[in-house]
């Protein structure tokens, strides 16, 4: 059995094949990049989506060795995400299934970055943080979903620190740049810690971060104040979380999952509660066909699929209205 | 000595609860150490402020007559809290055997909120570990960790939610039922309870993806 998944929530489109022992046939992603110093238009994305998609898919089928009959079904990510980025996917998704006559599978975005992580670092019942450029999010799966435990109120970590990044004239890939310009920081400096609860805030930090840039206090000093304060406040509730729910194992995903000073603390903070500590592989951390592919299967194989005619995208699919039958 | 650790109770994520003597009393010590991932300049000034907010806070609780552990003694250089040591039972081991006296409890927490909401404090981890029924039956809250001094209806909304979330993360199948008695109780007490519940029901929403929070639905 084999599935097609598609990835085309935000800046990535992504196909990926996958067979169903689990292995990856093929794995192509093409990210729009936006130009420097501006964020992801959704209508820029989704033009850059639908000239890539037909490439891209060819371009996986070669790699796998197959053809459109050889696959079973296309799973595709309904959202949550970016409006027009997904509507350029789903509408690729509708027709391949109508016209080669396959099984549509329905899979949220961010159940498959946990699944992803879950499988890749062969953990089974952790505690997931996953944060990127639209998530910020403390989770655990209890009575057949993935219930989020904590959450940022406003903005994700990812997004505040590529908008600070944006504001100050850096480019691609801003979370970097921030880091490298905190690494050579000295002092730190008086910024608001908003934890509420389990909860966090990102959205006052950065204001009140550009008004330090303002006052002309020294870049570096900036950025590793925010560093810090943003990445503490994460960590404050994670490890509350850990304490919280007494898992034994703490598992970190998405895009800004990528960052080694966030992963450094995650780790101590995993250590701290005597829990073991895995990160998603590099290349599986931000948006990717793989991890549609692969959660397609978990569904598919546990019978989720969906009419043509009944998959809308849902930008604002929240990962706790989704039941999880595979687990 | 008169003071002595004896062992530790609780890792929480912010100190270590340590019971032990104090004085010939037994004693709760509440220890705020270092946290290895924080940069060590923030986390001195985040320790020290955190230590004196809770003992100011426990000491207007005790003020107002609210059950809360007494406190004996306070260390700044320590960061420590020296407290009464509570005996009873933390509600979250209580709810895990369903009974009917779980609703009155919730009833019973719910007045206990809107009691210190009116003296103008949240507390900021409303959770079930954090309460503890006393073999005299009297709800003694602790941690107040994350308390703030705020008259804030966006804190106190927050603090509902806490609970709720509480609730569901852990007993999913109550959580409804429990909850509605809870803000029978707090709607008995709290001064702005209304403004609070409405409050509380507009932070819901706040998270990301939300789909309630549009109010035209997107279907293409």
């Amino acid at each position: 059995m084999l599935i097609l998944g598609i990835e085309s929530t935000a800046h990535t489109f992504g196909v990926s094949v996958i067979n169903d022992k689990f292995q990856f046939l093929a794995n192509v992603n093409s990210v729009y990049i936006p130009p420097k110093a501006k964020g992801i238009h959704p209508r820029e994305a989704a033009i850059h989506h639908s000239e890539n998609a037909p490439k891209v898919i060819k371009e996986a089928l070669n790699i796998a060795g197959v053809e459109f009959s050889d696959i079973d079904a296309i799973a595709i990510s309904l959202g949550p995400g970016l409006g027009p980025c997904l509507r350029v996917g789903a509408t690729i998704a509708r027709i391949l299934c109508l016209y080669y006559k396959k099984d549509m599978v329905p899979v949220n975005h961010a159940i498959a970055h946990i699944e992803i992580a879950r499988y890749l670092c062969n953990v089974e019942d952790p505690l997931v943080v996953y944060v990127a450029g639209g998530h910020t999010l403390i989770s655990t799966f209890i009575d057949g979903r993935y219930r989020i435990f904590g959450e940022t109120q406003d903005i994700a970590l990812g997004n505040a620190i590529d908008f600070f990044a944006r504001k100050i004239g850096l480019g691609y890939p801003e979370l970097v740049n921030v880091e490298n310009l905190a690494l050579k920081g000295e002092r730190i400096l008086e910024l608001p810690f908003s934890v509420k609860g389990q909860d966090t805030a990102f959205s006052g930090l950065i204001t009140a971060a550009l008004k330090l840039v303002k006052q002309g206090y020294k870049i570096e000093d900036i950025c590793l104040s925010l560093i810090e304060y943003a990445y503490s406040m994460l960590c404050e509730t994670v490890e509350r979380a850990l304490a919280y729910t007494g898992k034994k194992s703490l598992i970190l995903t998405g895009g800004t999952a990528r960052s080694k000073i966030l992963q450094e603390k995650l780790a101590l903070v995993a250590k701290e509660q005597n829990a073991s500590f895995h990160v998603v592989p590099k290349e599986y951390a931000g948006d990717n066909g793989a991890m549609i592919a692969y959660t397609g299967m978990l569904a598919y194989k546990h019978g989720v699929k969906i009419e043509v005619k009944d998959s809308y995208v849902k930008p604002f699919w929240r990962l706790d209205t989704v039941d999880i039958p595979w687990r | 000595m008169e003071i002595k650790l004896i062992n530790l109770i609780k890792k929480g994520a912010e100190a270590e609860i340590w019971y032990g003597e104090w004085f010939g009393l037994e004693a709760v010590f509440k220890i705020r150490k270092s946290k290895p991932w924080r940069n060590p300049l923030l986390d001195n000034k985040i320790r020290l402020q955190r230590t004196l907010r809770e003992f100011k806070i426990i000491y207007e609780c005790i003020e107002a007559g609210i059950d809360v552990p007494y406190i004996f003694d306070l260390d700044l250089e320590k960061f420590t809290i020296i407290m009464e040591y509570v005996k009873g039972q933390i509600l979250k081991d209580l709810f895990y055997n369903w009974d009917s006296k779980i609703l009155e409890l919730c009833k019973n927490i719910g007045r206990i909120i809107g009691q210190i909401h009116n003296i103008s404090i949240t507390h900021g981890d409303v959770t079930l570990s954090n309460i503890i029924l006393r073999e005299n039956k009297s709800i003694c809250l602790l941690d107040f960790g994350l308390a703030e001094f705020s008259n804030r209806i966006e804190d106190k909304g927050i603090d509902l939610l806490i609970f709720l979330r509480s609730l569901e993360s852990s007993f999913s199948k109550i959580a409804k039922v429990c909850f509605e008695e809870f803000i029978k109780g707090y709607s008995e007490i709290a001064s702005d309870c209304l403004k609070v519940i409405e409050k509380m029901e507009e932070i819901k929403k706040r998270g990301r993806y939300i789909a309630e929070r549009r109010k035209v639905p997107v279907y293409f």
